[in-house]
C-alpha cells in the first residue's frame, strides 16, 4: 500500500517535499524528509486536524469533515485523514494534491 | 473578479467584522476562523515561520477558503483548488501596450499587402516593421503573465 502511495505521489506530482503518515501520536515519513522539525510538527497537525472537525461541527454546510490545510510562508501543509503532505506551495497543483491525497486516503 | 468554479458563497470580513455576507453563517464562520487564525498564528510562530498566507477546511461537501480578509465557501467536488489557492497577477501595463502593438502590426501589415499605399516599397521590406512589432507584442503579452501570488 505504501508502495503505492509512493508511486502516486512521487512521480507524478511537482513540488512535493515529504509525504507523513500519523502513527500513535508521531509523525512517520513515508516518503521524502521532512525540512520541518517533526516534533514541533505535531502540535501544528494536532491543530489542523482539530480545526477540521471543529469546523465541520460549526459549519453545518461543510459535511463530514475530510482534512485542512495551511499556507505558512511558501510551505504549504495538508492533512487528510492520517496522511501530512509539505508542499512548496507555488509549486504544486494544488487541485491534484487535494485529488490523489483524497483518493489515498479512500483506499487506504 | 474572475468567477471561481464551485463558489457557494463569500464571507467578507476585518476582524470580527463582518462586513458583506451572502450567507446566512456569515457571523458564524467570521467567528470560527478568528479563532482558527489565532491558533495557527501561535503555532507559526513556534515553528519559525513568518507569514500566515492563509488555510482552508475541507469538508465532505462544502469547503471553507481562508485568504486576506475573505472567506469563500466552495463545493468540494467541484473547486478548482489551483485556481482558488493562487493566480497569476497581470502587469496591466505590459498587457495593454502588447495588445496595442499587435493591433498596430495588424493594420500595418493589412495596409501593406491588401493597399497599394505602400507599394513604393519593394515586398519585403513591407513585412519587416509588422513582423517586428508582432515580436515585440508577444514578448510583452508573456512577460504581463510572470507573477504567482497567493489569493489566500
Amino acid at each position: 500500500m505504501i508502495f503505492i502511495l509512493r508511486e502516486i505521489l512521487d512521480l507524478s506530482l511537482h513540488g512535493l517535499i515529504c509525504l507523513m503518515r500519523i502513527q500513535g501520536g508521531k509523525l512517520v515519513e513515508v516518503s521524502g524528509s521532512s525540512p520541518v522539525d517533526k516534533g514541533k510538527l505535531v502540535r501544528l497537525v494536532e491543530i489542523l486536524e482539530n480545526g477540521s472537525a471543529r469546523g465541520s461541527e460549526r459549519i453545518r454546510s461543510l459535511g463530514r469533515p475530510v482534512g485542512m490545510s495551511v499556507i505558512l510562508d511558501d510551505l504549504g501543509v495538508l492533512v487528510i485523514g492520517d496522511y501530512v503532505a509539505l508542499v512548496h506551495a507555488r509549486e504544486v497543483n494544488w487541485s491534484e494534491l487535494v485529488k490523489q491525497m483524497r483518493r489515498v486516503v479512500v483506499n487506504g | 473578479m474572475v468567477r471561481l468554479r464551485g463558489l457557494v458563497g463569500r464571507v467578507k470580513f476585518q476582524g470580527l467584522k463582518v462586513i458583506s455576507s451572502d450567507l446566512q453563517e456569515g457571523e458564524e464562520i467570521v467567528k470560527f476562523i478568528n479563532q482558527e487564525i489565532e491558533e495557527l498564528q501561535d503555532a507559526a510562530r513556534e515553528l519559525g515561520f513568518g507569514k500566515l498566507n492563509g488555510f482552508s477546511i475541507f469538508g465532505e461537501e462544502r469547503s471553507l477558503s481562508v485568504m486576506k480578509g475573505e472567506a469563500l465557501l466552495v463545493d468540494t467536488d467541484r473547486a478548482d483548488w489551483q485556481q482558488l489557492f493562487g493566480h497569476f497577477t497581470y502587469w496591466k501595463g505590459y498587457c495593454v501596450l502588447g495588445v496595442i502593438l499587435i493591433f498596430l502590426a495588424s493594420i500595418l501589415s493589412y495596409i501593406a499587402f491588401f493597399t497599394g499605399l505602400l507599394d513604393y516599397f519593394a515586398p519585403e521590406p513591407r513585412a519587416y516593421l509588422p513582423a517586428l512589432l508582432y515580436l515585440i507584442g508577444a514578448g510583452l503579452l508573456t512577460v504581463a503573465k510572470s507573477r504567482w501570488a497567493y489569493r489566500l
